[in-house]
């Protein structure tokens, strides 16, 4: 139940276009027509569902405070916090870099249609927005995907 | 060396918000306050011009097919020190901006700068530039950020500036300033101002 509040959430009254701001610049950009539009839509969606988690993840066991706890008890008062910046964004470019080449890999369909966009979503707002939400929020198990699904809505919508 | 036009033109004539329109998001979200907006401009500033200068001495050095990630990686570091810096200085300022100085990382204006203009000048007009880019987002944003405070909550940097007799005379504050269609409005005004004053056309 509260997953399917979250996916509610996230899609219409926190859309994180319409409520936040974030992803402005390429959905300006790009929002002229419907194909456009539905390719950036998918490639963010796809993108989002895949680094959110794994920034989760880094985060859970490696940044926040007490975090690494699991290493030892010595390692209980480390708190990386302050380089989550740094890590998310490289994060969210290896992932986009590593989707990029299996897509190409896998499906020649997929890449034609979201070849040029893949690479603009390393800067994309709304990849490095959700993931510093997240953890603004403290969001704990169960939540990891959550926010991937905006961008499909408002991809649909923007023509 | 020193170029008036590097530094001068970014402010009005190529403005980054109005005339290039980038870094849109951030500009919308934190300009409810002039206080935050004026915070976010100068950190972006700051963020502009140190790693455009950075970007720029290494520039002959960074390998073409990687150079986005190390803009990343240096933009990121640079955004860390200012986060810090608020964190500890202004820390109620850092909870209100909350995310967003975080996304100053992603912000098209960062990225802009290094990819049209540090990747191929040397240090001192990259730091020009990064300068007045920097000051022509804050400025926007600090323009946008007082018309929404002021017709939004009837205050100014958080003073009371409309006073109560006009309260009570029957004025209220218009609470669509504060929300998001606001900030739109407010911002595609100044923009049509600015274009009808200049006769900018878009090709």
């Amino acid at each position: 139940m509260d997953l399917v509040n979250i996916g509610i959430k996230s899609i219409f009254t926190e859309n994180i276009i319409l409520a936040y701001f974030l992803g402005m610049c390429s959905f300006l950009a790009l929002s002229k027509k419907v194909s456009t539009s539905v390719g950036l839509g998918l490639a963010v969606v796809f993108v989002l569902s895949i680094t959110t988690p794994v920034n989760w993840l880094l985060n859970e066991y490696l940044l926040r405070e007490g975090a690494l706890a699991w290493l030892g008890p010595g390692f209980a008062p480390v708190d990386l916090s302050f380089l989550s910046f740094i890590t998310f964004i490289a994060v969210i470019a290896a992932m986009v870099q590593i989707v990029e080449m299996a897509v190409e890999k896998f499906s020649m369909t997929l890449y034609n249609a979201l070849g040029i966009y893949l690479p603009l979503i390393t800067v994309n707002c709304a990849i490095l927005g959700v993931a510093l939400f997240m953890v603004e929020r403290g969001t704990r198990w169960r939540r990891p995907r959550s926010s991937a699904s905006p961008p499909a809505s408002v991809g649909s919508w923007q023509s | 060396m020193f170029d008036k036009k590097i530094l001068l033109d970014p402010v009005g004539a190529t403005n980054p918000v109005t005339i290039q329109i980038l870094g849109i998001c951030s500009a919308l979200a934190v300009t409810s306050r002039l206080k935050t907006a004026v915070v976010m401009g100068l950190s972006v500033i700051i963020v502009v011009a140190l790693s455009n200068v950075v970007i720029s001495l290494i520039r002959n050095y960074i390998p073409s097919k990687v150079r986005i990630i190390i803009e990343m990686t240096v933009i990121a570091s640079l955004v860390i020190l200012v986060d810090q810096f608020l964190k500890a200085y202004a820390y109620q300022l850092s909870k209100q901006l909350s995310v967003f100085v975080g996304l100053i990382i992603t912000n098209c204006i960062v990225l802009g700068r290094l990819e049209a203009f540090a990747m191929a000048n040397p240090p001192v007009p990259s730091f020009l530039d990064g300068v007045g880019n920097g000051l022509g987002y804050a400025l926007i944003l600090a323009v946008v950020g007082s018309l929404r405070e002021l017709l939004g909550s009837g205050s100014l940097w958080g003073y009371r500036v409309i006073p109560e007799p006009l309260y009570a005379a029957g004025y209220s504050d218009n609470g669509l300033m504060v929300l998001a269609p606001g900030a739109f409005i407010i911002l595609a005004l100044i923009i049509w101002a600015q274009r009808t004053y200049t006769g900018y056309r878009e090709e």
